[in-house]
Order: structure tokens, then sequence, then C-alpha cells
């Protein structure tokens, strides 16, 4: 098997409230989509707000479910898995959302959010492993033993999304989901983020699937990209091709509205 | 020729914080500034302030001369017929900035009643010709709808409506595009462009994306911490920046095809009001030097920039 992510005729709408139950169709939020994520590959998947990219995501890890279609992970169909399948599937997958600001609990010490995972998984019991990995995973993401202790609010947007970063690598994902990690950070602060995201995919051995709607950084971390408009994957293929040569009308409005550094004015 | 508005030494403090420091600049007729920055370095801050819409916790000081007359100053009724008539301000996010329980119609209308004294039916005209410059078609029938009925591109159209009413000599839009699309950003940035020409009205173009400064021309003013870092010509600041944090922007913001790491800038902007014994920017700077965490430095002119930097001194 050489994709570690298959998703088959993937479909998901979303409906108008009815007078009883369901009504008619309010979006069609995602049309038959067909991905694969290659082991150790990087897939950047772009696309306007409202192209389905954040539902995709959403259905991949879980946290919403399909009307039709098929997710193979490791070639396993993970629709119709068992409970004990179901956990390992969770293990397997992990997510980088885009708000540092929200998705890390403001009650909660870095020490905490990043050993939950542990927690929760059962992985590591004793306080001594878990603060010994703990402070391993901060290090990796470029922070420290004198992090342990702080709560979100004293870092930085940066450093939050490299806390989220952490909690992310904490099971040793294959495959990590990275929705838009870095538009809500200072321009200033993106490029260290995209950059930590390069390193650990090697480090960690990750397959990523990475979801903005800014292409540059998605050309900089993703051979591969797949470009969305409503609901369907309009076109895919190598980065430098679609982004250099590309071949549908809507990939050539959404590179040319782009905005560039000009050097030359009138 | 006599600048239509000059800004000498603003500085806004909240609370004994100071979050704008001195910034001073000098905007003509019909001309284009872009003022970049990162969150907290002031940019929305000195829009408040040049719009006299900063909170009573705000104290404003310096002079902010629009022809001659220092606005700071302004009996509020005064400033009341001079904003949204001579300068007019559209925001952010189009989203929470119209009113929801009235007409797209009505908000637009409300500015030109508040300020001419028109009747009804003129008002009425007058609307429907706004929402024709800003390319929104059928304005007969969209004017009786909501601002929920519409999408966010168009929203912001009739921001820019609202806001050109009055027919301003200078339109402050602060950010007009972060909540929108690309595609959308590019259709709103080149309307922004024609009407700026066609009505020959100042434009101070507020944006953390120096990209989006770069595609406007003009002159751009670099905020960091407060102060300004570098003013120039656009063509000037993007083939030769000067400022060490503006050279980290722009290559931080020109991605090439195969790179293998990106070039950035260490550390993180400084929280609004920190302070500094030197430079702001030191303690990310690549080209720091001694005096640098001593002393903050002032403007000096470096090539055809001023750029507050003692490589330049």
């Amino acid at each position: 098997m050489n994709n570690i992510l298959e998703i088959k005729n993937l479909s998901k709408n979303y409906y108008k409230r009815g007078f009883l139950g369901r009504g008619e169709i309010a979006a069609r939020a995602l049309d038959n989509v067909n991905l694969t994520l290659a082991r150790r590959g990087a897939l950047g998947l772009v696309g306007e707000s409202g192209c389905g990219k954040t539902t995709l995501a959403k259905i991949i890890l879980g946290l919403e479910t399909a009307d039709n279609g098929e997710i193979f992970i490791n070639g396993k169909n993970t629709f119709n898995a068992g409970a004990a399948h179901k956990k390992e599937i969770k293990k397997t997958l992990s997510a980088v959302f885009q708000d540092p600001y929200s998705s890390l609990d403001p009650r909660m010490t870095a020490r905490r959010i990043i050993a939950e995972p542990f927690l929760v998984h059962g992985i590591l019991k004793g306080k001594d492993e878990i603060e010994e990995e703990s402070i391993k995973l901060l290090t990796s993401v470029g922070l420290g033993k004198e992090h342990l202790d702080r709560y979100p609010h004293q870092f930085s947007g940066g450093q939050r999304q490299r806390v989220a970063v952490a909690r992310a690598l904490a099971l040793k994902p294959k495959i990590l989901i990275a929705d838009e990690p870095t538009s809500a950070l200072d321009v200033s602060v993106q490029a260290q983020v995209l950059n930590l995201l390069k390193d650990i995919r090697e480090k960690f051995e990750l397959s990523v699937l990475f979801i903005s709607h800014d292409i540059n950084a998605a050309r900089f971390l993703c051979g591969e990209i797949a470009v969305m408009h409503k609901g369907r994957v309009v076109e895919r293929g190598p980065a430098e091709g679609v982004l250099e040569n590309p071949q549908t009308q809507y990939t050539k409005t959404l590179l040319s509205a782009v905005p560039r550094i000009r050097r030359e004015h009138a | 020729m006599e600048p239509l508005l000059e800004i000498k030494n603003l500085s806004v403090s909240f609370n004994r914080t100071k979050v704008l420091k001195n910034l001073s600049y000098l905007l003509r007729a019909g001309e284009t500034l872009s003022i970049a920055g990162e969150s907290g370095s002031g940019k929305t801050v000195h829009a408040l302030a040049l719009m006299r819409l900063l909170g009573k916790t705000a104290e404003a000081d310096g002079e902010v001369l629009f022809k001659g007359k220092n606005i700071l100053k302004l009996k509020e009724e005064k400033m009341r017929a001079l904003r949204g008539h001579s300068i007019a301000m559209i925001f952010q996010d189009p989203m929470s900035s119209l009113n929801p329980v009235f007409t797209v119609g009505y908000q637009i209308a409300e500015t030109l009643l508040a300020h001419k004294k028109a009747d009804k039916k003129t008002v009425r005209q007058k609307t429907l010709e706004l929402l024709k410059t800003v390319e929104i078609e059928d304005g007969q029938n969209r004017i009786n709808r909501y601002p929920h009925e519409f999408s966010g591109g168009q929203r912001q159209r009739i921001m820019i409506a609202q806001a050109l009413a009055c027919e301003p000599e200078i339109l402050i839009a602060d950010e007009p595009t972060t909540a929108l699309d690309v595609t959308i950003q590019k259709q709103i940035i080149s309307l922004l462009k024609n009407l700026q020409k066609k009505r020959n009205m100042a434009l101070i173009f507020i944006t953390h994306n120096l990209a989006l400064a770069s595609e406007l021309g003009g002159r751009v003013l670099v905020l960091y911490a407060g102060q300004n870092a570098e003013e120039a010509e656009a063509k000037d600041i993007f083939s030769a920046p000067k400022h060490p944090y503006t050279q980290g922007l722009i290559a931080a913001a020109d991605v090439k095809p195969g790179l293998k790491r990106l070039p950035v800038i260490e550390g993180a902007p400084p929280a609004a009001g920190e302070i500094f014994a030197g430079c702001p920017f030191e303690p990310r700077c690549p080209k720091r030097m001694k005096i640098c965490s001593q002393k903050n430095p002032s403007v000096f002119k470096a090539g055809a920039s001023l750029a507050r930097c003692f490589l330049y001194e």
C-alpha cells in the first residue's frame, strides 16, 4: 500500500430544517470527492472559504459524518470499523487547527495539554515518564522545559501553535491534518510555523494533509496540490505543475488573485 | 501645495500604556498611503484617532491637522460635521459593521441625511447611484434588502458606498479585505483603486499584507510597536527595503518555488505597550549592534527611504 489515506466518492450535504426532520439541501459541502495521500507525502488542499476543505478534514477526523463514500486508512475502511479499530485510527490521525487561541484550554498548563492524549489513550502512566516525553515534544517544536507550567495566555500566538503541534505529535501519529495552521498568526511569525511543520514532517515521518487558502504556503510545504471549489476537487497534481501550468479556469482565477510583491510600479 | 492631512507626533495611550508613539506623516490630496503593520503595531488605533473614535479611556497627544486645523482640538459638533463627510472610514469586518435590522439602502442614506439635509427623493436617487458606483447590480430591488441577504464581498461594497456617500476627501480603509477570500479581495482592491483615481480622493489603506500595499502603489509606511519603522514610495520600499524589519517581512512574503526553508524573522512582535530601552525591533533584528539596545533610534534618511534604524545614522 503506497497510500496511507484514500478518500473515495465522498459526499456530504447540509440540509435546511424541514417541517418534520430534514428539508431540502442547503449546501453541497462535498460533492463526490476523491483524494489520496501518499505515505510520507504532503498534500496541500487549497480553496476559498466555503469550498468544503474544512468539512473534509472534519469527516476524516471523525468529527462529522459523511452521507456517502468511503475513507481508507492504511487500506482499511474506517466507516465500518469496530471500536478497537476506531481507537487505532484515532492514534494514527492527529490535527492542528486554525486558531491557537481557542484550540487550547485556557485553564490547562502546557504540561496538562500535552499529557492529555497520553492519559486518554492510557499509553504512559507514570508521572516522570509523561514529563520526560512532554519535554522531548516541547523541544522538538522549539520550546523547552521552562514552558511546561505556563498557561496558554502566557504564550505568544506562534508559541501557542507550537504547543498545539506538540500535542498533535504526542501519540506519534502517522497522519497530521493541519487546517489553516498559520492564518491566525502574525505575518512575521507565519514563516516560523511553516518551517516547523516542514521539520517535524521529516523528523516524525509524517504524512501531511495541509489545508489552506494560502497557495504560497501550500507550495512551500507540499509536493502535491489539490484545488477545491464548491465541494469538488477541480484540479490536482504535483505542486509546481498545478501552480505553473494550471489546467482549469478556476485555478487560474485563484492564482491570479493572490497578491504578490511587485517591485516595479508604473 | 498645502498638505490635506498632516500628522505631527501623534501618540495614543490607554491607561498610560503608550500604543502609538510620535507618529508623523503628510498626506496630499488624491494620494495613496498604505500603512502596514502587524497586530498591536498601532495601525488601527492611529485610524481611530484620526476619526476621533477612540473611547474615553484613550488619550491622544500631538496634532492631526486637516487642512491646517487640529482636529484633536475640535468641538464634538464640529467633528461630527467632518466625520463621515470629509473623512470617512471603512472597517475590517463587513459582517459586524452593518446593522442587521436596517436595510442597506437606509444605512447608506443615513450618512446623506445626516450631512446633507436633502429631501427623500434625491437621497433615494443618490443611494441608487452609489450602489451602481460600487458595482452592485439591480439597485432598485436591492436597496430594500437587509445585510444578511448579501455576500461578504457585497457587504464590503455597501460599506464603501456608505463611506463614499458624502464624497469624502480622505477615505480610511482599515484592513477592508482581511475577512474576504482572495478572489473577492482582488475585486475590492481594484474597486478602491478606481474610485480613488476617479474621485481624486486621498486613500489611507491599512493592512498587514505588504503584497497588497505593493499592488496599490503610492506611498508605504511600515509601523512596528507603535512607531514608524520605514516610510518610502512603494517602488522604492519593495525594490530596496532599508529597515531590517521591512526586509524580513518582504522576504517572508515572497515565497519562491523550490525553497528548502522560508526566511524568518525570529521571535514574536512585542505586546502593545511593551517598554524598550532601545530599538523595539532589537531583540529580533539580525543586524543588531551594540547601540541598538541602549537607545531608540530616530528616523534617518536611507537612500529613497526614511528608516528608524542606526544602520543609517
